[in-house]
């Protein structure tokens, strides 16, 4: 019973962490599709989504959904800039370019942020205080409060991408830039709206991760790293594999730390990562290798 | 006895957590250098129920770690380099630092404060700028007063052989004593 009960525990953990790593995969994997570039600075935009909810919470003290709200305004808005000041001006020099130019930008993110809020970690406080009590089991609220924003988030994927006008021309854009252009879709217009909608989602993860892990500069770019990792093991571009990639490293790690070794956690994912390049190069749900290698 | 890992910016200690509940054990040690790590580990240690008392490394009580973890880390025991109740040179210097940063002092301030004093009275001392012989004269500072403890150099240049046991009442450190390893 005790064992079952801690099984229970580690999965819990597992999922919840998975589901933010989720959130950020799916983000790298819509910029990816529209732009054929990873945004190193994805992480960051989790990172820069938790501080603006400090700014408005903590620092102006105003209201959590208002707070909440001006966040997600906000990380859609930095989206936008950042569409226009860190890609489209090389968006004709390859790819290189743009990934170095998004690396940059996570530099820069991380120290204006460091300039402004200072080194010190800031709290957040869960949304609902508490947690829920079974058994020996503790369901903390902002992890139940973070899977079921991922859940209502991803079928607002599918409906978003699948049955929206605009949806469709998002996809159509990353499926191929120049028939979307000859049937009149704005090209330009739809990856603008791609780093506005990942900026906003990457805000989405930091702001709900950042009562659980605290919110610091640093916070990003670890949560970037198994983002990033479950992004390849799902097959690079594919937007259901981001979310079960997500939640399989978040999983997968929470058992194997429990079971094998903790001090190893972080390694798991990019075992999997490595496991998955050699036997499985295509990611669990890719089939388009010659098409994205 | 149990012994735990972990890697600095663990986001998750449910595996740590598990595995101490399961010792049962009654007093909990930890070595922890990230305060961020600090105030997630003692999050979920209470809220997976582990009451067991906790003696925790210098960053148990940074000021940012008790900020972090707020009620979370009240009634645990910390073992510090420095309390503003452990000297008369700690009180006087943690009333001008909270005077001119409106902030507790911890350890992170403390430390940089009396290397700086003992570089500077060192280099007074030596009335040079050569290492060796600012090494010399450092090695050479005796029952030196600093705001954590009293600095006797010794041949391998450890200054200090002492600790102060605090105790987090409430969300404040209390000071509880300082053992000194000195003869």
């Amino acid at each position: 019973m005790d064992a079952l009960a801690n099984n229970f525990q580690v999965l819990f953990q597992g999922l919840a962490l998975g589901s933010i790593y989720a959130l950020v995969a799916l983000g790298f994997v819509l910029i990816i599709r529209a732009t054929n570039v990873v945004n190193f600075a994805q992480g960051d935009f989790a990172m820069l989504g938790a501080y603006m909810m400090v700014a408005f919470l903590v620092g102006v003290g105003l209201p959590y959904w208002l707070s909440f709200l001006l966040a997600l305004i906000g990380m859609g808005v930095f989206g936008l800039i950042f569409n226009y000041g860190v890609y489209y001006p090389l968006r004709h020099r390859g790819f290189l370019p743009v990934i170095i130019s998004t690396l940059g930008a996570s530099i820069f993110l991380q120290n204006t942020v460091l300039a402004l809020f200072g080194a010190q970690p800031k709290r957040l406080d869960n949304v609902i205080p508490g947690g829920v009590q079974i058994g020996s089991v503790f369901l903390d609220s902002q992890y139940l409060v973070i899977l079921a924003v991922t859940m209502v988030m991803v079928a607002f994927q599918f409906f978003f991408f699948e049955h929206t006008m605009l949806g469709k021309k998002l996809q159509a854009t990353s499926q191929d830039k120049d028939m979307a252009r000859l049937l009149g879709i704005p090209v330009a217009l739809m990856i603008a709206i791609t780093f506005v909608y990942s900026s906003a989602l990457g805000g989405l993860a930091g702001v709900l991760v950042g009562p659980v892990l605290f919110v610091s500069i640093g916070m990003g770019s670890i949560i970037a790293l198994k983002a990033f990792a479950a992004t390849i093991i799902d097959g690079f571009g594919d937007v259901k594999g981001a979310i079960v990639g997500g939640l399989f490293i978040g999983v997968v790690e929470s058992f194997a730390a429990f079971y094998i070794s903790v001090p190893y956690k972080d390694a798991y994912a990019f075992l999997m990562l490595f496991l998955v390049l050699v036997f499985r190069p295509q990611g669990f749900f890719g089939e388009r290798v010659s098409e994205k290698a | 006895m149990l012994i735990q890992g972990y890697t600095n910016n663990s986001q998750d200690f449910t595996p740590v957590v598990l595995a101490i509940k399961k010792s049962g054990a009654d007093v909990i040690g930890t070595y922890m250098t990230n305060s961020q790590d600090v105030g997630i580990f003692a999050k979920q240690l209470r809220q997976l129920g582990v009451t067991a008392t906790w003696i925790g490394s210098p960053s148990i009580v940074t000021d940012t770690a008790m900020k972090l973890a707020g009620d979370s880390l009240h009634g645990t025991y910390g073992i510090a380099d420095f309390n503003p109740d452990a000297n008369a040179e700690a009180k006087a210097y943690a009333a001008a630092y909270r005077a001119k940063y409106n902030v507790e002092p911890d350890v992170y301030s403390s430390w940089a404060f009396d290397a700086m004093n003992v570089i500077a009275q060192a280099i007074n001392a030596a009335k040079s700028e050569k290492s060796d012989d600012i090494r010399k004269a450092v090695l050479g500072l005796k029952n030196w007063k600093g705001v954590e403890g009293n600095y006797n150099f010794d041949a391998n240049g450890d200054g200090l052989r002492g600790y102060n046991i605090v105790k987090n009442e409430g969300g404040k450190v209390r000071f509880v004593e300082h053992i000194s390893f000195d003869k």
